[in-house]
């Protein structure tokens, strides 16, 4: 698509809104603020970057990496619950926090899988509900490699499927 | 060169989140592109990671 090079013009733009701002007619206009801005924020940007990097935009990929990087991005502000300066989701949530991040996981991995029929969206649920049940510490590290090992165990599908 | 080995976990996801997208979608996977997007969250996650460790651009490149 030619949205390639637009994708880190966006992405230095986004950048810029969330954390310097821009006045606007006198208002200023910036993103870094808390109730799950900044999970919104980041989930898309990474959304908007990889539907614009396909050859055909899809909004439907744009919404599922819009709301598994809002997890993602979520769960990660877990370790910085005592030093935020801005009210970050577990801040608020409290206990309720890890349920949350549970229910939105499964939802939104059904609807991903009703739609596009497709193992790897398993893999990645898997993984997904793995870290959010695990302790902190482990939970991050399977968060930072669920990608990755989600296209493993479904390259690994493929391969012993075609050997059989 | 700590900066950027911290960074690689980020880079190689966000390549694989891309190859996610082009599985998805049944799309023919753009290699090309996939090594941008690598190098591209390597930069920007690596130079994020920087400020950490003091803002040393130039000796994390050059050592």
């Amino acid at each position: 698509m030619g949205g390639n090079f637009v994708v880190p013009v966006l992405l230095f733009i986004i950048g810029l809104l969330y954390s310097k701002g821009i006045k606007m007619r006198g208002r200023k206009v910036r993103l870094k603020a808390g109730y799950g801005m900044k999970n919104a924020v980041v989930g898309f940007a990474w959304g908007l970057s990889i539907a614009l990097s396909l050859e055909k935009f899809d909004s439907c990929i744009l919404a599922f990496f819009f709301a598994k990087l809002f997890i993602n991005s979520a769960f990660f502000d877990l370790k910085d619950v005592e030093k935020d300066e801005i009210p970050t989701l577990p801040l608020i949530l409290g206990d309720k926090f890890r349920l949350f991040l549970g229910i939105a996981a499964v939802l939104l991995h059904s609807l991903a899988f009703l739609h596009y029929r497709n193992l790897i969206v398993v893999f990645s649920f898997v993984l997904s509900q793995t870290a959010i049940l695990m302790k902190e510490d482990t939970g991050r590290k399977i968060i930072d490699f669920e990608p990755a090992l989600s296209v493993f165990l479904y390259l690994l599908y493929l391969f012993c499927q075609n050997s059989l | 060169m700590k900066a950027i080995y911290v960074s690689l976990p980020t880079a190689i996801s966000a390549t694989m989140r891309l190859y996610i997208a082009y599985v998805l979608t049944s799309s023919k996977p753009d290699c090309f592109l996939l090594i941008g997007a690598f190098f591209l969250s390597l930069g920007v996650y690596g130079f994020d990671r920087m400020e950490d460790y003091g803002r040393s651009l130039l000796p994390a490149l050059f050592t």
